[in-house]
């Protein structure tokens, strides 16, 4: 990550010509509202992403970044809108110059244009919410559950988590019902082989028997074993008995008997049940076709609301307000339940169907050839025409758009093709008529076709010990993925929770130093509870103060802040954030920020006088380290005022202005002696309106420094140190 | 890429070298899958999982 080191601003947002040195860890920019403190945010934000978040979201519809980013009177020329910020990168102990145009803000200018140095600047302009407002601090604190999660989930980056589940998932998915298609093809290949070697299961000890019987007939030696080459037709005469040619009489007659049997019977019950589930599905679709289009836009709406990633409608770009546009696709997803519902009936029993169908393809195919042999071109080309309509309508009926659009098919089904059976009853009588085979010419046959279909069998269970496999590796992929992400994320909830509530600790440590917070992901949602005084854990905008659920905001962005980017978390902008904070909680803030974050550059913008005189007795910055806009106009943008009290009490001496620098220097003194009255514990007097006058405070500060200087001078004298002493 | 990601794959990777199902040249693959900056198609990924196998069973 980066630490700023200067920003010049020109003709952005309301201001005209800035230079900024910001010097040390962290800077504070302070002036009445109205003086361009924003503007300094704004152009940070825009130097480093290309982005200014505040002219997106609610009330921003007609705000446009190239209209409205350049100074009012430059509207018209965006190319002198720009922003130039010189970077330092601890990472790589570099310093880089970065400019940015509002004409075009995605194509910044970088010098030096090192590779290292883009990519640590490219990553940068991934992380907008280095910049935080009251607004988005609030906002992980009040949000609802689901626009919280979606909300840190785009903080901490977790989109891609959810992008690769879904992409191992739908792969797993796809992989499934690739699996259970082929599963079904290696079914009809091994009731294909089984029914030619009518044997009731495929076994070595079943096949082999009825093999050898055959290889004995025609004097070949047995086969001993059967291994995954073998060869069951070896040392059979291929003179006119290829696998295409080769005609056995009794493997025909129980192929036409199968076949006979399918046509007589249909499908069988649970096919029928599947299939009449579909038609009443399909019947209630065409009653109501907004169901229709629910189920369409499920997968869209579940889509977009992925895309919502800037407040305005992904497809149309109308804006919205981010909150509302995700409320309203969320509430359309809810609708379409009954329709998703609906779909997977569909789906599911079509899966059931198809299978059953497609069990007839390779009996189709065995009685195609018997066919061709018998030169029964007709029913081989009414046999052809029924197996593609039987592929087609198997491999429609495995997705829902498919049985859409085969459904009339459906509606109608008659799983036999009129005139087929007739036309197998002539082939069957056909094949009858054909005289006996001799032993050998049917051992022959039995032999070469026994091949075939061990072959066809061998190849289709191949491909489908190939699925099973890539089936098992993707789960395997897909469990550990998500096993892995849910261990990490848990990790990472139980870290920022960790963080958060030590921070607020910090923050409140006189009345909640035992704050616990809790963090409650599920499914979608992300829940968050906290401590209220020891009473139970409440949300937080329940019973805390307004000045309360600020500190928690600041809090929790700190603790994801630090879980996002680790010891890369190098620089923030911090605008106006803990308005609401009272003093005394404020100076802890000043605290934890040096405490916790010593290495990370804040700049700090307030409107707040006494924050801005109170970051700088508490050392978070100096005189040095931060500025003060004292006005601000159309024509000059933001003046900087002189930082030290003493040169503007100097000023008014020097203008002979005795009652402006007494003025200036006695409320100087009164701020001071407050703050030094609190840090060594001075006795004043109390008043209920806490208007405390230099008067008051002088005195019981002297007596109270007296006093403290006593007894250091007693320690020096009991350890025997005369010069301190 | 996030930092949590980035852990994730780490965990997620160094889990599947030791799991049986998952050979070197699919986890090779899948790295480079997933480490990509692109957004992930399923297809591309069906295809890692579909490689060829000479083994008949």
């Amino acid at each position: 990550m980066i630490q700023i080191e200067t920003i010049h601003i020109e003709e952005l947002r309301g201001i005209r010509d800035l230079k900024l040195n910001v010097i040390g860890k962290r800077f504070a920019i302070s002036g009445p509202n109205g003086s361009g403190k924003s503007g300094v945010v704004d152009a940070v934000e825009f130097g480093l992403t290309g982005d200014i978040s505040r002219l997106k979201g609610k009330g921003t519809a007609d705000i446009k970044l190239s209209e409205h980013g350049p100074h009012v009177d430059k509207r018209d020329y965006p190319d002198a809108a720009k922003v130039t910020l010189e970077v330092y990168i601890p990472e790589l102990n570099k310093r880089a110059t970065i400019t940015r145009k509002i004409k075009s803000p995605n194509k910044p200018i970088i010098s030096p244009a090192d590779s290292d140095i883009i990519s640590v600047l490219k990553e940068v302009e991934s992380h907008p919410e280095i910049t935080l407002t009251r607004r988005e601090i609030i906002k992980f604190i009040l949000a609802e559950a689901t626009q919280r999660s979606s909300d840190i989930q785009t903080l901490l980056k977790l989109d891609d988590i959810t992008t690769t589940r879904s992409t191992l998932n739908s792969c797993v998915n796809k992989l499934s019902s690739s699996h259970k298609s082929l599963s079904s093809l290696v079914q009809t290949t091994v009731d294909s082989f089984r029914r030619h070697l009518d044997v009731p299961r495929l076994a070595p000890d079943e096949i082999l028997p009825v093999i050898n019987k055959n290889r004995e007939i025609l004097g070949l030696d047995p086969i001993q074993e059967l291994k995954k080459d073998t060869n069951l037709g070896e040392g059979v005469s291929k003179a006119g008995n290829t696998s295409k040619l080769a005609f056995n009489k009794e493997s025909a007659q129980k192929d036409l008997s199968a076949i006979t049997k399918t046509i007589e019977s249909g499908l069988d019950d649970t096919a029928k049940k599947a299939l009449s589930d579909i038609v009443e599905k399909l019947i209630e679709i065409d009653e109501d076709p907004s169901l229709l289009n629910l189920i369409r836009q499920r997968s869209l709406i579940k889509t977009g609301l992925d895309l919502i990633i800037e407040p305005k409608c992904p497809l149309c770009d109308e804006e919205w307000d981010l909150q509302s546009l995700r409320i309203h696709l969320q509430t359309k997803l809810a609708k379409s339940e009954l329709a998703e519902k609906i779909k997977q009936t569909l789906v599911e029993n079509g899966r059931v169907v198809s299978q059953k169908i497609g069990e007839l393809q390779e009996l189709i195919f065995s009685i195609t050839k018997v066919a061709n042999l018998q030169k029964m071109e007709k029913l081989s080309l009414d046999l052809a025409s029924w197996k593609a309509e039987i592929t087609t309508l198997s491999r429609n009926l495995n997705s829902f758009d498919g049985i859409l659009l085969v459904r009339e098919q459906l509606q109608n089904f008659s799983l036999i093709p009129e005139g087929i059976a007739k036309k197998v009853d002539e082939l069957k009588a056909k094949i009858e008529a054909i005289p006996e085979q001799s032993a050998s010419e049917a051992a022959n046959t039995f032999l070469t076709i026994a091949q075939d279909r061990l072959k066809s069998f061998q190849e289709a269970r191949l491909v489908e010990v190939r699925a099973k496999k890539a089936l098992e590796a993707a789960k395997v992929v897909y469990d550990t993925y998500c096993e892995q992400a849910e261990a990490k994320l848990q990790l990472l909830y139980d870290e920022v929770e960790q963080d958060f509530s030590r921070y607020y600790q910090q923050i409140n440590s006189d009345d909640e130093g035992e704050f616990t917070a809790k963090l409650e992901p599920s499914q979608g949602k992300l829940g968050l509870k906290v401590d209220f005084y020891k009473k139970g854990m409440f949300p937080p905008g329940a019973y805390h103060s307004e000045g309360h659920q600020d500190g928690m905001g600041v809090c929790l962005y700190l603790a994801l802040m630090k879980r996002v980017l680790g010891d890369r978390f190098r620089f923030a902008v911090l605008d106006d954030v803990v308005m609401s904070v009272d003093q005394v909680h404020r100076r802890q803030f000043c605290k934890l920020l040096k405490k916790e974050f010593p290495d990370t550059q804040f700049i700090i913008t307030t409107h707040d006088k006494v924050w801005a005189q109170q970051m700088r007795s508490e050392g978070l910055v100096s005189a040095k380290t931060s500025i003060e806009f004292h006005s601000w106009s159309v024509d000059t943008g933001p003046v900087v005022a002189t930082n030290e009290i003493w040169d503007k009490i100097q000023a008014d001496v020097d203008a002979n202005d005795v009652p402006s620098a007494a003025s200036k220097l006695r409320r100087y003194l009164e701020y001071v002696s407050r703050e030094i009255a609190d840090s060594i514990k001075a006795e004043v007097p109390f008043k209920a309106d806490g208007n405390y006058d230099l008067g008051g405070l002088f005195s019981p500060i002297i007596s109270r420094q007296k006093a403290l200087f006593s007894k250091a001078a007693d320690s020096a004298q009991n350890w025997g140190n005369k010069a301190a002493e | 890429m996030s930092k949590i990601q980035t852990e994730i794959l780490n965990g997620f990777f160094s889990e599947l070298s030791g799991k049986k199902e998952i050979d070197d040249e699919t986890l090779t693959k899948l790295k480079a899958f997933l480490l990509d900056d692109k957004k992930p198609k399923v297809n591309d990924l069906v295809s890692i999982f579909s490689g060829p196998e000479d083994e008949v069973p």
